[in-house]
């Protein structure tokens, strides 16, 4: 019970990547990046105060002159290897990004259930239906049909709280009686 | 620059630009200034922050009190998750950040970015300073992207004013 407790605070209170690696590959040019709890690891990119934080990468794709950093839930860093420049590409569709691949001037990118390409305008190329248990695991993170309904489960842990709490002070109530 | 996605359903403004000035620069005169980057200043730029301008047309905001210049300022754009933030950095004649007021943001949460407690730390920062989250600026819980953003784009604000002043 003793050694749960300790555990189970520091991952609550760990400040670091649960994860020793992240995500990596490998460059055309036979250089590698990736992203570990260190931060940047590999030959492939150096000195560079990166604007996400490393906890937020999902997906890394790298060719002789470019590196595309897809980020879980947000936007796609494309960071221009010679010189270093980072510049942020918006995506038109949310979702965790699962997989990202640079074809080109084209870059394709996964998520649980879309398929899309960007060249200069991000296309998409298929849609899938996400399954029950998607659906569900999402409901149950708070969204529904794209909507965040947070507050809702805040709400019900709030009174969940009140009537455990109220609870307690009846049965101490009636045991002093 | 306001409207950067009208389309988002969270957007929300906070301040306007006239609010935002007069939160960091109260009762001065503005000149607006628009000004296209020459290749050199954008280079010089970049080079600073390692990143890639998305502009170089850009609109910097003069703020004078009794004919004395008190400071400079721009609005700015950097995309925090899905969306855009809209906001604005205000900085001194020394080139020390005034303030960081944000004027809309459009996600469906991490607003708090806004508050006193996270922009006061950008508060006489350089452009000497690193500006970057887990090294000088704390993150806010359940906004950490969005901080980043915050973050990001203060300190190109500050590249271009300090390059272009």
């Amino acid at each position: 019970m003793i050694a749960l407790s300790i555990t189970g605070i520091y991952l609550l209170d760990s400040k670091t990547p649960q994860n020793a690696l992240i995500s990596a590959t490998m460059c055309d040019d036979h250089s590698w990046v990736g992203f570990s709890s260190e931060g940047v690891i590999g030959n492939a990119l150096s000195d560079i105060t990166l604007p996400f934080s490393v906890t937020a990468v999902s997906a890394v794709s790298c060719t002789d002159t470019t590196i595309d950093v897809a980020l879980a839930y947000g936007p796609i860093v494309t960071i221009q290897r010679s010189p270093i420049r980072w510049s942020m590409i918006e995506r038109p569709f949310s979702g965790k990004i699962r997989t990202i691949q640079r074809l080109g001037n084209e870059l394709v990118v996964t998520t649980q259930t879309l398929l899309w390409k960007r060249s200069s305008d991000w296309a998409l190329i298929q849609s899938f239906s996400p399954t029950l248990a998607q659906t569900i695991y999402e409901f149950h993170a708070g969204w529904f049909s794209g909507q965040s309904f947070q507050w809702v489960w805040s709400l019900t842990g709030f009174f969940w709280l009140a009537l455990t709490l109220s609870g307690i002070w009846v049965f101490i109530r009636m045991t002093r009686l | 620059m306001l409207n950067a996605n009208p389309a988002s359903p969270n957007e929300k403004t906070y301040a306007t630009l006239n609010k935002a000035i007069s939160k960091t620069f109260p009762n001065t005169q503005t000149t607006t200034m628009n000004i296209r980057l020459t290749a050199k200043q954008i280079a010089a730029i970049e080079t600073t922050l390692m990143a890639t301008l998305p502009t170089s047309n850009i609109t910097i905001y003069e703020f004078n009190r009794q004919d004395e210049t008190v400071g400079y300022g721009m609005v700015t754009n950097q995309i925090g998750k899905y969306e855009p933030i809209t906001f604005f950095v205000g900085v001194n004649p020394e080139f020390q950040i005034e303030g960081v007021v944000v004027m809309v943001y459009r996600e469906g949460y991490g607003s708090d970015v806004r508050k006193k407690r996270f922009v006061r730390q950008f508060k006489s920062k350089t452009i000497k300073d690193p500006l970057a989250v887990n090294q000088d600026i704390t993150s806010i819980a359940r906004a950490t992207m969005s901080a980043y953003a915050i973050a990001n784009g203060t300190k190109r604000v500050l590249a271009i004013i300090n390059e272009t002043i």
